[in-house]
């Protein structure tokens, strides 16, 4: 169990990036961390790994104060970074074998655990290729199996699908799935709405520093039951701004933009939105239910307050 | 113990794996430092007398242990600080001072090569013969490793990789013309030689050259005292500035 209270990091220049998080973690939950760029997910997870310090609050693994003891949390937690992991000169079979070693593993679990691993994400060809002769997808695939070659309590994983071909990114989830369903807890952070709403059992989203919600992927729907979600996709080069000011409550993301719309008022919709077509400034558009996108886009819209939905992480707000 | 030794020597083989790829490139810098070293100051100096040629041929230990330690070893620091590899390290349960202690035994070794290769070379082209005492070893022992340590320190107490680049390559510039490492200390201006006698450099010069030829060191205890002193002091801020948490 990962429990956080009241973490708050500010750093030494004033700049606040962690205001009073609060979260409970059971094991074996798949857990993602959404958020804009800069929301402050980087620094919370560096302060789960014992890479930062808190200014405040606790963080416990397992009933271990993982503050006081940065050692502790370096043994309980396993963490794959964003940025790639230095194995140039190393094999995939020798990085996931020695990084298994380091955690304290004897040298035949480690290597059968590689192989093992190797096998499961479809590796083979490249178990003996030197890592600066990889592609980002393979390397970040090798980075995952280091952080799994061992049993931990916690594995952190920093966007690991990200570079990742379609096929092994459903092996890559399965292999998540099956670390969870031995015990040990996920903590995804991400930007890939799609697979947090497919993959985790629970999420929270952080932004300007706060959690300002969390709960399971189908609680972010249930805004509105009656909302649809119009989506128009803007020509390229087309100016959104006449659309934009007549849909006071729409959301830009891209060329995509979401509007959420009223059963009854749908057929209405849909003609101005055909009508859009064909004065040629929108390219195409759809309307369907409400997905996590839309909810988590009109979250952050609304800085936490999602058509009256608050925060329920009241702490924060002290 | 075991706690240290086991991840010390997993370290190490990490290490030495990942320099596997700049290897070849490694030996090709090391031949053209320590051959390169020599034959360049015959075109420097083509009237070099034997004496002179001596003092130049024994400083290149220290020279090229410098280079290493002070410009190499930093780059590469720096290079994996703006790669954001170091942060996967740290995540590791290891001890930071056991990784420091794996990369400083890989740079020590690392600069063997051209050391051998530019006293070889040297003795040969300039025709003298050293004479080289036991002492050698736990002298280019203590002149690695601190040149090592304060290439340490100045990768992690400059926090942008940027600056790290400018500075060594300063450096460059200042170890090789304005440090008496390869010519006597009394050819610098009265304060240049001051500075010097703070400054590690001329007495760990002294003590490898003391350690191949005939050469008298004047106060060898001072030299080893200071030596020691700069590899004690960056060793432990280097260690007190890895292990704190930000």
């Amino acid at each position: 169990m990962i429990e956080i209270t009241n973490l708050t990091k500010r750093y030494k220049n004033g700049c606040v990036a962690n205001q009073g998080i609060s979260l409970k973690i059971a094991p074996g939950e798949i857990f993602g961390l959404l958020g804009p760029n800069g929301a402050g997910k980087t620094t919370l997870v560096n302060q789960l790994i014992g890479l930062l310090k808190p200014s405040a609050g606790t963080i416990t693994i397992d009933g271990v104060d993982v503050v006081a003891d940065p050692g502790a949390s370096r043994r309980l937690c396993s963490f794959q970074p964003q940025s790639q992991i230095p194995i140039e000169g190393l094999t995939p079979l020798e990085a996931i074998e020695l990084t298994g070693r380091i955690r304290g593993m004897n040298k035949k679990a480690a290597r059968l655990r590689a192989k093992s691993l190797i096998e499961r994400l479809q590796l083979e060809q490249w178990a003996k290729v030197h890592g600066e002769n990889l592609s980002g997808g393979i390397r970040r695939l090798t980075a995952f199996c280091m952080t799994c070659v061992a049993p931990a309590k916690a594995v952190v994983l920093d966007e690991p699908t990200n570079d990742v071909d379609p096929q092994r990114r459903r092996l890559l989830w399965k292999e998540i799935k099956n670390i969870a369903a031995e015990g040990s807890t996920i903590i995804l952070v991400t930007h890939n709405v799609l697979e947090a709403e497919r993959s985790t059992d629970r999420l929270a989203i952080i932004h300007k520093a706060r959690l300002i919600r969390q709960g399971t992927p189908a609680s972010f729907r249930d805004s509105e039951e009656e909302d649809m979600i119009l989506e128009l996709i803007l020509e390229p080069g087309k100016n959104p701004g006449s659309i934009l000011r007549e849909e006071a409550n729409a959301i830009r993301s891209g060329r995509r933009i979401f509007c959420p719309v009223k059963i009854g008022e749908v057929v209405e919709r849909v003609r101005w939105a055909n009508q859009l077509k064909k004065d040629q400034l929108i390219e195409e558009f759809s309307i369907n239910p409400p997905s996590l996108e839309e909810s988590y886009l009109q979250i952050i819209a609304n800085g936490g307050d999602n058509n009256g939905i608050v925060a329920n992480n009241t702490q924060e707000e002290k | 113990m075991r706690t240290y030794i086991r991840p010390y020597f997993l370290l190490l083989k990490w290490q030495l794996l990942r320099l596997r790829v700049i290897i070849p490139m490694f030996a090709v810098i090391q031949i053209m430092i320590g051959v390169g070293y020599i034959v360049g100051l015959g075109f420097i100096a083509p009237e070099v007398d034997r004496p002179t040629a001596l003092f130049f041929v024994t400083g290149s230990p220290t020279l090229i242990s410098l280079m290493v330690g002070m410009v190499l070893v930093p780059q590469l620091i720096a290079e994996d600080k703006s790669a954001g590899s170091l942060t996967y390290i740290w995540s590791l349960p290891i001890s930071r001072i056991t990784y420091l202690f794996a990369d400083l035994t890989v740079w020590v070794f690392s600069t063997l090569p051209g050391v051998a290769l530019a006293l070889i070379v040297g003795s040969r082209y300039y025709g003298f013969s050293l004479s080289v005492s036991w002492m050698i070893v736990p002298a280019m022992l203590l002149v690695s490793i601190t040149a090592s340590c304060l290439g340490y320190a100045i990768a992690h107490f400059i926090t942008k990789p940027q600056i790290i680049s400018l500075i060594t390559q300063l450096l460059v510039f200042g170890l090789f013309l304005f440090s008496p490492i390869n010519y006597p200390l009394e050819r610098l201006p009265n304060w240049l030689q001051r500075v010097h006698t703070i400054l590690p450099f001329t007495y760990m010069a002294d003590l490898v050259r003391g350690s191949l030829t005939q050469y008298e060191i004047t106060f060898p205890e001072k030299a080893l005292l200071i030596v020691s002193s700069w590899m004690v002091v960056s060793f432990v801020s280097v260690s007190v500035v890895l292990q704190r948490r930000k």
